[in-house]
């Protein structure tokens, strides 16, 4: 009994941090309907600035940790006018994916700031005392104080305050929130820096707590947005509701049945609840897309390309010959890192079609390429001479049978919070890799021999299988192409365009919505068979969180619907980070920047600036021939 | 139209250039064939004729040899390693090199992951075409790059990693591959006697991270608690990502073992800290890494009276030794990185003078450094010692140091428990 | 429900004290009416009084709180828009909803798609060819003029000959020779069997194509019958006069 109290006062002092985490995630959303996910980086540049000042210029803690705050809440400040004002006609789910370019970024302004190496702040109190048979440590009572007024201190905010009260009339109804002369900017901006500044705080809590890191603060932000989910999505007392609900729940799983089953528990937990109950414990607002008329249809991504025919079959001939040529190129990398790049175009593909079709973004593609990696790994490890259409296809069809799970039971989910759903499945998928040690190899992963092609024919060497790659994106192009055209493709632009009219029109936007995400997770997980077969390797990180926003930095580079352009936003991911290899980090940077970038500039990536350019020299033509007819019209007269 | 016609010229030009490219040149990559790399290279047994070039090494005797050590990611720490071999190759060369050879160290960031491992090794071996790779660094990059490094036959020198990764009983040793880590089994048996039979343990509670490195603990434990009477009382295991340590803790507290082995890398001090304030009261045996620098520190600053309560293992003599050459090292090393940590770095000059020994006792005579000579030199080690390591013996099996010593927590620091003892394994 | 010829007949869709929530507010409030077959039957009523809600939730893209549509006696209400479709009944949108990445050819197959390509065209082409907009079936549908737009949705809903369709605000836009051969298309619509509910601001529009028809306020019927009738109707006048619509 003791030990169960003991751990459901371990799970309140803990989940006391998730709730502040989730508060600041939370204010911002209610506010301006962005998920913001550079929380947690910005957290960690918190906790890393107030060890540098409690070890450098030995400030205490209290000094330390109020300033940590302030340049948190600037640093939000900066995010939050950079949002606002240069995005400013980007939908709140652009927004939120622009968020996570700015998670990039600061993650490597973190690393080259303060270094690599984790750090543990001095404690103002430590060690542990004993009352009743129940241990409590100095430093979780000191946490948890501090996080319960900072508690304390949001509930003020939003109830009796001026602000609060702004931003609560904001989250209710903009338009008559702005009526009423409530400043959306200046609300929106107060919000971004309060947020900011508790997120900060929780990062010097956590780095006393636990320690400051580069990845700590991302799974504490990931436990607050389960613990946004379970308490009801965007409401306040959600949030804290839920992060205690959270911390309690983790905490009695370490307690008594494992740690590492522990994760697995709390993201199906998410999924449960967004499938069963999407308002949460406590949420009362609505988060499911109505499919009624009425309200607009939920805000997409930049204009969907539609995989038209290349114009010029020479260029496409050219590009293809270049393809084929390279091996016998002088090429800078290696083979290895070309085959990797057209095996990431397939994925590139396979998210390109997804959000071009439905509008959606999914965190979660790493998860179905993890899952045809492991497919293909499992098969050649057990059954080495197996022809490589079958794991191919295994592979691909492992990944469509997630992918229908998943499209299922987030039917009524769409925007951020379908985001969220696929977030949480990279999580379970590596929880399951890791997990089922015995066949998964656990964190070792699996490492296959040299692959076979069929039977006899060794796939030794590197050209052999860069054609295999090359000839298999060749075929993914083209069903690609020919899917789009036909009746399925027809019902999944009809559902796009106008879901409305199109369920009108007898095409259900429920079994399409299904169908597009099943046929994107299968060529996903084709992609992922491939790299297994490239890399001979794969482990339950290899494709993770930061490989899906890659892979969305890519589709956006290159603009959905076009085969060229997930190609070059294929190269751009898979070669740059080879380039840089050395000067590691650099690549997170870069790719930050380039996201951000691509949003505010050119949101359709490649092909909406090709289409661009195309429609404005067919207009001057237009207008030139036009001219010529009035001229010659006139002198005729 | 004009536009249209400008496009299908250059898009013939393109075309024929690459047709014309594709003829003619050759190609730099490894092949459709179906011989590996040693046959087509000449790393083998065979002795090449002098004159013949050596792979690996240069026209003006620049012997290549590269590694891949972690310079940033979360185990960055590591890069002191790498800091460290570099420091002995550059000694090395300023004093005229090594019998006529000079040495040129490349280290890979891998940031430990064993995906981009997986890339450095290939890069070494196949573009770079190093001789020998000398004191790759992790356990998880280990595993992924095995299979790679058996097919090709590569010359992998003093890896620090489990050995039973690379030297495993039932797959055998590579033949070109020669240890420096013990078994990791082997130095928790080596802990465990020793508090079993100097401090009466019964009980043992082991705590350790999913992962390569830290399911070697729980392995370890399982496979000495029946020789040494000892009764395993509780086994967690923890994700790297861990937040929540309390209810470790707990658990490891009420479990009342009277030993404790923690086995990870990272969290390992939180674990620790985290059964502490639970009341924990048992002996802490912990893994060599503690035996000094950030481990060591992270470990005093707690605010627990551990005197007598901590044992590790070391299987070299550790700087905080009077001994002659480890000195050399650390003066060295803190002149060159006074902000480095010298003692994780010491095994990367260990490493780096292992290998220049054996250069050295190859070439002595005038001999041409070949692998198979380097390999013939190795093979007959029984007890070299150099640079602070010790008893290392490769005509066993190739895993190498073959002695460890306890240490015990004594005034912050740490006094020898036992004298150097040669593992079991190697006494029976 | 009496028709022309005064005999009784039974409604081909029979709307039943359909009410509609949201929040606190009554959209719908009790509505009641029949369609005969064969007609066109004009539902008016002024801003507000609930007639595109009324239209969501027969066509079951709203949920109603009570209430029952039936369709030759089966019940539509709890069935989704596809599955209703299916049943017979389609409709237009107050804003034309067109596919604007495909042609007009393409957006009028889809309803059809399950029939396979070369039936669905074929019936596009007869219902251009009905409507009279054969030209632009192979234009791309968001580079369409406003009053083809309307025309081009109307021939798509045409395209699975339902028994029943709903037109939502169909002459918005429309230049009055557009208007003109609207009401020309719906009556002849009407003569081949298909009953017609058109909804519209415009009163002159409604009266011209109508049969019967029903004035709604505040989210329930005030009055119906012939456009005559309903024309001099003093509650409606009312109504109207009192909001200030026309």
């Amino acid at each position: 009994m003791s030990l169960t109290i003991q751990l459901v006062v371990d799970g309140i002092i803990i989940g006391a941090v998730y709730a502040v985490v989730g508060l600041g995630v939370v204010i911002v959303f209610r506010t301006t309907n962005v998920l913001n996910f550079s929380q947690g980086a910005v957290a960690t540049i918190a906790g890393y600035l107030a060890w540098n000042l409690m070890e450098g210029s030995g400030l205490p803690y209290g000094v330390a940790l109020v300033v940590a705050m302030l340049v948190g809440g600037l640093l939000g400040l900066a995010i939050g006018a950079l949002v606002t004002f240069v995005l400013v006609r980007s939908s709140p789910l652009t927004k939120s994916v622009a968020t996570l370019g700015v998670f990039l970024f600061l993650g490597w302004v973190a690393r080259r700031v303060f270094g690599d190496v984790g750090q543990v702040l001095d404690r103002p109190f430590a060690g542990s005392f004993e009352v009743g048979g129940i241990f409590f440590s100095g430093h979780g009572l000191f946490v948890a104080v501090l996080a319960f007024t900072a508690i304390g201190a949001t509930f003020l905010l939003i109830e009796k305050t001026r602000l609060g009260l702004a931003m609560r009339a904001l989250a209710s109804d903009e338009e008559t929130a702005r009526g009423h002369g409530i400043s959306l900017v200046v609300t929106s901006l107060a919000a971004w820096f309060f947020a900011s500044a508790l997120g900060a705080g929780s990062g010097v809590l956590v780095g006393s707590f636990i320690q400051v890191d580069h990845s700590i603060m991302n799974i504490v932000l990931l436990y607050s947005i389960a613990a946004l989910v379970v308490g009801g999505f965007g409401t306040a007392s959600g949030a804290v509701v839920g992060g205690l609900a959270v911390g309690i729940f983790s905490s009695l799983m370490s307690g008594f049945a494992s740690p590492s089953y522990k994760n697995t528990f709390v993201f199906a937990l998410i999924l449960a609840i967004l499938i069963f109950r999407p308002n949460g414990l406590l949420g009362k607002a609505a988060i499911t897309v109505p499919e009624t008329v009425g309200g607009e249809d939920h805000p997409r991504l930049p204009r969907p390309g539609t995989w038209k025919l290349p114009r010029s079959v020479l260029s496409t001939a050219a590009i293809a010959l270049l393809i084929v040529a390279i091996p016998f190129l002088p090429h800078p990398f290696s083979l290895l890192s070309y085959s990797v790049m057209l095996a990431t175009a397939v994925v590139v593909v396979s998210l390109s079609l997804l959000m071009g079709y439905s509008g959606e973004i999914s965190l979660g593609h790493g998860a179905l390429v993890t899952v045809g990696a492991y497919t293909t790994a499992l098969i050649l490890a057990q059954f080495p001479g197996t022809p490589f259409w079958i794991a191919l296809l295994a592979s691909a069809a492992a990944a469509a049978i997630v992918g229908a799970g998943l499209g299922l039971v987030t039917l009524r989910l769409s925007g951020i919070y379908f985001a969220i759903a696929t977030l949480a499945l990279i999580y379970v998928v590596q929880e399951v890799a890791l997990q089922f040690r015995e066949f998964t190899g656990g964190a070792a992963g699996i490492n296959i021999g040299s692959p076979v092609l069929f039977g006899d024919i060794v796939l030794t060497g590197d050209r052999s299988i860069y054609y295999m790659t090359a000839v298999i994106l060749a075929l993914v192009l083209a069903a690609v192409v020919v899917l789009t055209r036909s009746p399925i493709g027809q019902r999944w632009t009809a559902v796009r365009d106008a879901p409305i009219a199109a369920e009108s029109s007898g095409v259900s936007v429920k079994s399409n919505k299904v169908s597009a995400f099943v046929v994107s997770s299968a060529i996903a997980g084709l992609g992922g068979s491939l790299l297994t077969y490239i890399v001979t390797f794969v482990s339950p990180f290899d494709y993770d969180l930061f490989y899906s926003i890659f892979v969305i930095l890519a589709v956006i580079l290159g603009g959905s619907g076009s085969w060229a352009g997930a190609i070059l936003g294929a190269a751009f991911i898979s070669l740059v980070p080879v380039a840089l290899s050395r000067s590691s980090g650099l690549t997170d940077a870069l790719f930050g920047i380039a996201l951000v970038l691509l949003l505010v500039v050119a949101p359709s990536g490649l092909r909406g600036f090709v289409e661009h350019r195309r429609k404005r020299a067919e207009q001057r033509l237009t207008t030139f021939a036009a001219s010529q007819e009035i001229d010659g019209a006139a002198s005729e007269n | 139209m004009q536009k249209h016609a400008i496009t299908r010229l250059v898009s013939l030009v393109i075309a024929a250039s690459l047709v014309l490219a594709a003829c003619g040149s050759g190609d730099t990559d490894s092949d459709d064939t179906t011989t590996t790399a040693s046959g087509e290279t000449g790393a083998t047994d065979a002795p090449t004729q002098p004159g013949e070039p050596v792979r690996g090494i240069s026209d003006d005797n620049v012997v290549s040899v590269g590694a891949w050590i972690a310079e940033s990611g979360p185990l960055a720490v590591v890069a002191n390693i790498a800091n460290a071999a570099r420091l002995r190759f550059d000694q090395a060369n300023d004093e005229g090199g090594v019998n006529g050879y000079t040495f040129d160290f490349t280290s890979i960031d891998d940031q430990s992951d064993p995906a981009q491992t997986v890339n450095a090794a290939r890069e070494l071996w196949e573009n770079d075409e190093v001789f020998a790779l000398v004191h790759p660094y992790g356990s998880g990059g280990m595993t992924a790059v095995e299979d790679y490094l058996r097919e090709n036959d590569v010359p992998t020198l003093f890896p620090f990693a489990d050995s039973r990764i690379l030297f495993s009983e039932e797959e055998g040793a590579p033949d070109n591959a020669y240890g420096f880590v013990p078994f990791y089994g082997d130095t928790i048996r080596l802990m465990l006697e020793y508090a079993v039979e100097e401090q009466g343990i019964e009980t043992l509670a082991v705590l350790h991270s999913n992962d390569v490195l830290g399911e070697a603990g729980p392995d370890g434990a399982s496979a000495a608690a029946p020789d040494l009477g000892l009764e395993i009382v509780e086994e967690i295991g923890y994700d790297a990502g861990e937040t929540n340590f309390a209810p470790l803790g707990r658990r490891v507290a009420e479990s009342d073992a009277d030993a404790l082995l923690v086995w990870s890398f990272s969290g390992s001090t939180q674990v620790i800290e985290a059964a502490l304030e639970s009341g924990y009261e048992g002996l802490l045996v912990l893994h060599d890494g503690y035996r000094g620098g950030f481990f060591l520190n992270s470990l005093t600053a707690l605010p627990y009276d551990l005197e007598g309560r901590a044992i590790t293992n070391v299987w070299w003599t550790p700087v905080t030794e009077s001994d002659s050459e480890v000195q050399e090292y650390v003066d060295l090393f803190n002149a060159a990185y006074p902000e480095g940590d010298v003692n994780l770095g010491q095994s990367g000059w260990i490493a780096a003078s292992l290998f220049l020994d054996a250069v050295d006792q190859t070439t002595a005579d005038g001999s041409e450094l070949t692998w198979p000579a380097l390999k013939a030199t190795l093979d007959s080690w029984t007890d070299e010692a150099i640079a602070g390591s010790r008893g290392i013996n490769y005509t066993a099996d190739r895993v190498g140091a073959t002695q460890g010593k306890v240490r015990l927590f004594e005034d912050g620091g740490w006094v020898d428990a036992t004298d150097w003892v040669t593992y079991a394994r190697y006494t029976e | 429900m009496r028709t022309e010829s005064g005999a009784s007949a039974t409604p081909l869709l029979q709307v039943e004290d359909l009410r509609v929530t949201f929040g606190g507010v009554h959209a719908v409030d009790g509505l009641s009416f029949g369609v005969l077959v064969g007609t066109v039957h004009g539902l008016i009523g002024p801003n507000g009084a609930g007639k595109t809600t009324a239209l969501n939730a027969i066509t079951g893209l709203q949920k109603p709180a009570s209430g029952s549509v039936r369709l030759r006696g089966s019940e539509l209400v709890g069935r989704n828009a596809a599955a209703i479709m299916h049943s017979g009944m389609t409709r237009t949108f107050q804003q034309a909803q067109l596919w604007g990445g495909m042609t007009v050819l393409q957006n009028l197959t889809v309803p059809l798609l399950k029939q396979g390509r070369q039936a669905a065209t074929d019936r596009a082409h007869k219902v251009a060819d009905l409507l009279d907009f054969v030209p632009l079936l192979d234009e791309s549908a968001d580079e369409l003029p406003f009053g083809a737009r309307r025309i081009v949705e109307v021939g798509r809903a045409v395209m699975t000959d339902p028994d029943v369709m709903l037109l939502d605000e169909p002459g918005a836009g429309l230049t009055s020779s557009e208007k003109t051969r609207l009401v020309g298309v719906l009556r002849g619509l009407a003569e081949q069997g298909m009953a017609v509910v058109l909804v519209d601001h415009d009163m002159e529009l409604v009266m011209r194509a109508s049969v019967t028809v029903t004035v709604m306020d505040t989210g329930r019927v005030i009055a119906e019958g012939p456009p005559e009738v309903i024309r001099s109707d003093e509650k409606v006048i009312d109504t109207y006069l009192g909001r200030g619509e026309a």
